[in-house]
């Protein structure tokens, strides 16, 4: 077997690892919650990692021991962060009954900066 | 409102342990601010927009404009972070936050930007979901039994607790606090 530096340098792709969870999720017709709840991870785990924040060891090694997934296969070597594409924003609105049209064109204006300060950081 | 079954007993179980990773006990207040933080959930009160968008955020911040925009989770692929309006109170901020939370810890997929027509994005089982659960992150079961085996007041518990009046009394009353301390 070829020897490869690559795997020092990789970086473990949190978003493709939470998608093959959501998969194996689905497959046996469960809640978030039940995922948690049957790898035995903090409640917080899963929504962490949803958003970026990389498991800890004890956590990964659960949720692999659960999905049967292998964490070796979510690792990448591509160091730089996924470029997003621009037009993928989405928002959800609380469903403010009294929200006017004026005030949708000036949400929308405001969550548009939001996301473009935040794409910086 | 016609919550999936088991729904009700699963959000007593978010919020109970999520206050255990908080290290807080069961029937302890729960800040929306530190449970953002414990979930990796960037929180921008709106005001903190106003050099960048100055007559929008002031629109929002004034009295009719407040009435329109409580809270927003804002998204790109998974990850998503909250805009609030900070011209609330600071138990009406509570409850904004929470409820947004509520609709991110349960993974409810984000509806695209471009239909800023609010209803059309609206479902209504996971509004529901959100607001069974937002209030109960903020007053656990637990939480509403120790009210009322404390005999506090509303008020009392409205400013422990950091959140509103309506919020106490609905609480109280969904977990049936009452009968069960009878």
């Amino acid at each position: 077997m070829q020897e490869s530096n690559e795997m020092s340098t990789g970086r473990f792709d949190g978003e493709k690892f939470f998608a093959a969870l959501d998969g194996q999720r689905s497959a046996r017709g469960i809640t978030w919650k039940k995922v948690a709840e049957q790898a035995g991870v903090p409640a917080s785990t899963l929504t962490r990692m949803s958003q970026g924040r990389k498991p800890d060891v004890d956590s990964l090694s659960a949720l692999c021991a659960w999905s049967g997934l292998k964490s070796d296969a979510f690792m990448t070597t591509d160091s730089r962060n996924n470029p997003e594409p621009l037009a993928e924003m989405s928002a959800l609105f609380r469903a403010d009954p009294n929200l006017s049209k004026e005030g949708a064109i000036a949400l929308e204006a405001i969550i548009k900066t939001a996301y473009e300060q935040l794409r910086k950081l | 409102m016609a919550l999936r079954y088991g729904f009700k007993a699963e959000a007593n179980r978010w919020s109970r342990e999520f206050r255990k990773e908080l290290k807080v006990d069961p029937e302890d207040p729960l800040c929306p601010w530190e449970l953002c933080e414990l979930l990796g959930i960037p929180l921008f009160p709106i005001s903190s927009f106003r050099d960048a968008r100055s007559k929008e955020v002031l629109y929002f911040m004034s009295e009719k404009g407040s009435r329109e925009f409580s809270a927003v989770a804002v998204g790109h692929g998974l990850k998503k972070f909250v805009i609030h309006n900070d011209a609330h109170d600071k138990k009406r901020q509570a409850s904004n936050i929470a409820h947004e939370v509520a609709h991110i810890v349960l993974h409810h997929p984000l509806s695209p930007m471009m239909g800023t027509d609010n209803r059309r994005n609206y479902n209504k089982d996971q509004e529901d979901e959100a607001a069974w659960l937002g209030p109960a992150l903020l007053i656990s079961d637990e939480a509403a039994l120790s009210i009322v085996e404390r005999r506090m007041s509303i008020q009392e518990a409205s400013n422990y607790y950091r959140v509103s009046h309506e919020l106490v009394q609905m609480r109280i009353n969904v977990s049936g606090a009452r009968k069960r301390v009878a």
